[in-house]
């Protein structure tokens, strides 16, 4: 079975002060740090493109891992702002940089942030369904590319980052069945026009804060579990605010809904992995529930859970 | 109908912390030095108690409980 082995990310060292940057809005130091969560945004250099920021993502991965380059079978980046102009596809270009070898299987999913829970899915069916045995999650979509720094609603909130997470056979991790929300009419409010990021931040907190308790309820019913069987809660640290009024509606766990985003921002399908990577090593965490929202408007929820013993051969 | 105190409940319940004694109800919610993410968690609230989905345009308008009383009575009048 196929199950996540180990995660990694890189955090770019160039960053956006927030609280000055916040401080030109008219904004507070208490806005910036207690409701956006962020008081730094890391940016990556000019220059440095998408595929870099996964080439750094994985090269971190096969340095604190026992993934061996060669032994890589798949490779999938998660971005909606990949590379040029998205062809040929990120993942492609990292191939080429990495210098992998051409029986690799490449390709890009385009989501938001609910890309790291799609993609776990989506990468872990890939392999089983052509017998391949290791792959790459990469999540790099660095919004700086589209933000305008006028643009408050925006550039508040978003960090660059990328993470890279090893799927394969004797994993520690479990991945379980997803369930999905797509909110079609609204994915208007969450949208690149004229080559700029435009939010409706009502739009987003609003359907963030009504579907997110919800699946997370649906998803526990299914597997006939209780909140209090669930030993983290990550959701997508879209904002402070977002995280704490989803963790709200569960007063019993309410201090397992993981709030950190302060020196990162909103860094989209980054902000689970880069939670997670947290997280995943510690023998007292047996389950984790991930749930990633935003563009589409697009949710994605999913359970993993830990395994007694490696599974050889199975 | 929603009365002025299950407004005031429904403030409490979203996390936003007022002052009852500062006669909060004619207030702008800025002047009671709420910012627009306190305000969403009180729509949110709200959200949940009536059922009624709040538009983007009737956003702006809500920006004090006497303003909410009044748009919800409208509301559930028809």
């Amino acid at each position: 079975m196929i199950g996540i082995k180990h995660i990694t990310s890189y955090i770019p060292r160039d960053f956006i002060d927030n609280v000055a940057q916040g401080e030109k809005f008219g904004e507070s130091r208490d806005y910036i740090i207690n409701k956006i969560g962020a008081y730094r945004l890391p940016r990556k250099l000019n220059g440095q493109e998408t595929s870099d920021l996964a080439c750094c993502a994985i090269e971190k991965l096969l340095n604190k891992s026992d993934l061996l380059q060669e032994k890589m079978e798949a490779l999938v980046v998660v971005t909606q702002n990949g590379d040029g102009y998205g062809l040929p596809h990120t993942s492609a270009i990292v191939h080429k940089k990495l210098g992998l070898s051409q029986d690799v299987a490449t390709f890009d999913v385009s989501l938001g942030c609910s890309g790291y829970v799609y993609g776990l899915v989506i990468l872990k069916g890939f392999l089983q369904t052509s017998g391949l045995k290791s792959g790459v999650l990469v999540t790099a979509d660095p919004y700086s590319k589209i933000i305008d720094p006028q643009e408050r609603m925006t550039t508040l909130l978003f960090g660059d980052a990328a993470t890279a997470t090893w799927l394969g056979e004797d994993a520690i991790w479990d991945i379980g069945q997803p369930t999905y929300v797509t909110d079609s009419h609204r994915g208007c409010h969450l949208a690149v026009n004229g080559g700029k990021l435009h939010m409706n931040g009502w739009q987003i907190f609003n359907f963030a804060a009504m579907n997110v308790p919800h699946q997370i309820a649906m998803i526990l019913d299914k597997e006939e579990l209780t909140v209090e069987e669930v030993d983290l809660f990550i959701v997508h640290q879209g904002t402070a605010a977002i995280v704490e009024a989803i963790a709200r509606k569960f007063p019993t766990v309410r201090e397992r809904f993981i709030l950190d985003l302060s020196s990162t921002g909103n860094t989209v399908s980054s902000s689970i992995p880069i939670l997670l990577e947290k997280y995943y090593k510690k023998p007292s965490i047996k389950r984790v529930l991930l749930s990633g929202f935003g563009v589409g408007l697009s949710l994605a929820t999913i359970l993993l859970d830990r395994r007694e013993e490696p599974h050889v051969n199975d | 109908m929603l009365t002025i105190e299950q407004i005031l409940d429904a403030i409490k319940s979203s996390g936003v912390e007022i002052d009852k004694s500062s006669m909060p109800v004619q207030k702008t919610f800025k002047d009671l030095g709420l910012d627009s993410m306190d305000v969403f968690n009180i729509l949110i609230e709200l959200q949940d108690i009536t059922g009624i989905e709040i538009p983007d345009a009737d956003i702006k308008d809500l920006q004090s409980i006497e303003k909410i009383y009044q748009y919800f009575k409208t509301k559930v009048s028809g």
